[in-house]
């Protein structure tokens, strides 16, 4: 699954306008400034339309950070 | 672009440093409207231009226009009709006569605050309200529709001339509800809109911020076979070229020469670059039932077998204006490559090998033209530059050049601080590019200050000769708000007014009404890209050079080293 890591990391720095180098395992909200609540919400639409999901609103309360996205985008693709 | 993500990469690319101008963008809205700050970026690098987007607070449109500070920024507003209220979209129906009209005058005092809050902005494009997206499926006007018709009724009646306004409906015609309305966005985030909607808005505006920053098209160069006619007359002759209206074949020909002749109407000049035998298109010109765009609509004919870039490069030396002020339209991929080669700054536009393509695609040949303020100026111009092209002759008759100049029977007339001029001084400054000292870009809001304000003079001119009426073509606004000294805050002048020693002769006359009230007078010459020919101005007119620098050089001039030159006595004056 190392391809989603680095395509996550990949949407997140183009995102949240930061290097790649900048992203980390453990990165949240608390970590990047452009990462406020509407920063959340260009994320999850990058993230849909990226890998084609869907995230209903209780899977956005648990991505927290890049390892809970990654879970989470891990989990949409197996479904 | 086919996606959010590729815009994203596609900016991420982009060095902002390197772009010649920047507009600070500030968007109000009620609804979120966040990812449109990357489609703007996009859409304005193509064009050289920096922007710096911000938004206004959510739902805080009258708030923000109260507080926050506009002056010289370009204001978006996004003014969500059936957000006016959460859920307006379907409460609105069950709505009482009273309680709708509660709301509706609500929206108008909150409009009418905007309206005048903005009127320093340097830009405001507000959209029209549309309940599109709520209704398309709806057989019945509901009313929803008839509050947005007469909130629309209401800012054609009351808003300033200065909002340009847009209807976003054309967003959504240009890719369908589908790819531009985002339902589900919009119940979870208030994100009503997608990709395709934000990627036509951009576009859509985008000539608006491109003649903000002063990169204004002026010409419109046609090739003659396959664009303003079907065939090739060459080798079709003059009866087996197609330009009919009443066909098929022709059709998007003749609406190709409407169009042109619209643009001519409104000031664009047009030409022709043609590879043909002069003589044959003359003929055509000349005697072609079908033809609507006649010689008199044309400033210029290029039609010869040298290089088309060659030929504009010299036509835009013969009117004195910059070449990459042209647009230029050819059916030929190899010319409209060449061109784009050769003289890059020429904006190339290719006609589709299709001619239903062609006649849509015709909508958008006035995008290139579209100028914030339309002059009464603007319509005479052709006139005037085909004024240009005589003079040019009637000097080759006269030994020495003096002796031209006299004959000429040249009058200047001066209008100080003339409130009618506004407009057309907002204009003069947003345009003018190559005799322009400081290139200064003001708004008409910032000149009606400046012609209100007793610290600021505003000289505008014309100048007659025995060929016509130049019109108002030339600006020095003198700032006094220091009271030790005046100093030259514009001065710029329409190239096509150059070469008969007006400009001296006018700022001579300013100097000696500068030097009435002030002692000590400073000007500037701030260098651009376009502005050389002026770099050595003020010392031609013996001002003493106080600092030099990249950016700009500073010049002095005493009241008591000023002595008027009396050289230009061959140039009547007038003061309005």
């Amino acid at each position: 699954m190392h391809n989603i890591e680095e395509k996550l990391s990949e949407i997140m720095a183009l995102v949240f306008k930061v290097s790649q180098e900048e992203i980390n395992e453990t990165t949240g909200p608390d970590d990047l400034d452009n990462w406020d609540s509407i920063g959340a919400i260009m994320l999850i639409n990058a993230l849909e339309e990226a890998f084609e999901i869907e995230f209903e609103e209780e899977d956005v309360l648990e991505m927290l950070n890049f390892q809970l996205i990654k879970i989470k985008i891990e989990e949409k693709l197996e479904a | 672009m086919n996606s959010y993500l590729d815009l994203l990469k596609a900016n991420s690319q982009i060095n902002q440093a390197e772009l010649q101008h920047s507009l600070d963008i500030l968007v109000l809205n009620n609804i979120t409207t966040q990812p449109i700050n990357e489609y703007l970026e996009y859409s304005c690098a193509v064009h050289q231009i920096h922007a710096k987007v911000n938004f206004g607070d959510y739902d805080n449109i009258v708030q923000n226009t109260q507080e926050w500070e506009v002056n010289d920024k370009v204001v978006i507003v996004f003014w969500e009709l059936a957000n006016l209220i959460h859920g307006l979209e379907y409460k609105i129906d069950s709505f009482s006569p009273s309680h709708l009209a509660a709301l509706e005058e609500k929206i108008q005092t909150e409009l009418k605050l905007t309206f005048k809050a903005l009127s320093k902005a340097a830009l405001v494009i507000m959209n029209r309200f549309t309940a599109l997206p709520f209704s398309f499926l709806q057989t019945e006007s509901g009313a929803l529709e008839g509050l947005a018709n007469r909130l629309n009724g209401f800012c054609e009646q009351e808003a300033p001339t200065f909002i340009k306004w847009l209807s976003i409906d054309k967003c959504i015609a240009q890719s369908g509800i589908d790819q531009t309305i985002d339902f589900k966005g919009y119940l979870k985030n208030k994100l009503l809109y997608k990709h395709a909607f934000y990627w036509s808005y951009a576009q859509l505006i985008q000539p608006y911020l491109t003649a903000l920053t002063g990169q204004v098209k002026k010409l419109l160069a046609l090739d003659c076979d396959n664009t303003l006619w079907k065939g090739i007359l060459g080798e079709d002759g003059a009866e087996g070229i197609e330009m009919d209206e009443n066909s098929f074949k022709g059709q998007a020909f003749a609406a190709a020469q409407y169009r042109a002749l619209a643009l001519g109407k409104k000031g664009v000049l047009l030409a022709l670059a043609s590879k043909n035998n002069a003589a044959d298109v003359d003929a055509i010109l000349l005697k072609h039932p079908r033809l609507t765009i006649n010689e008199n609509a044309l400033v210029a004919k290029k039609v010869n077998w040298e290089p088309k870039g060659e030929n504009l490069k010299q036509l835009a030396k013969e009117l004195n204006i910059g070449v990459d002020s042209f647009v230029f339209i050819d059916d030929s991929d190899f010319e409209v490559q060449l061109m784009c080669d050769q003289v890059p700054s020429v904006t190339s536009l290719q006609v589709p090998k299709n001619a239903v393509d062609y006649y849509v695609v015709q909508q958008t040949w006035s995008n290139y033209f579209v100028q914030l303020n339309q002059s009464e100026e603007d319509g005479k111009k052709l006139e005037q530059y085909q004024q240009n092209v005589k003079r040019a002759s009637e000097e080759q008759k006269f030994q020495n050049f003096e002796g031209f100049l006299e004959a000429l029977n040249l009058e200047l007339c001066i209008h100080q601080n003339d409130a009618g001029l506004i407009s057309r001084m907002a204009q003069m400054t947003q345009k003018t590019n190559q005799f322009n000292l400081t290139t200064q870009r003001y708004t008409e809001a910032q000149l009606t200050e400046f012609v209100n304000n007793k610290d600021y003079d505003c000289f505008a001119f014309s100048v007659k000769d025995k060929f016509g009426d130049s019109g108002i073509t030339g600006l020095c606004i003198i700032d006094y708000t220091n009271k030790q000294s005046a100093s030259i805050d514009t001065l710029l002048m329409s190239c096509r007014i150059l070469g008969r020693n007006i400009e001296f002769k006018f700022l001579e006359e300013i100097l000696s009404k500068v030097f009435e009230k002030s002692a000590l007078l400073y000007a500037t010459y701030k260098p651009t890209k376009k502005n050389t020919q002026v770099a050595d101005f003020y010392a031609k007119l013996g001002f003493e050079l106080v600092e030099k620098s990249a950016e700009m050089s500073l010049y002095s001039m005493k009241a008591s080293t000023f002595v008027p030159s009396n050289s230009y006595n061959y140039i009547t004056l007038q003061h309005a």
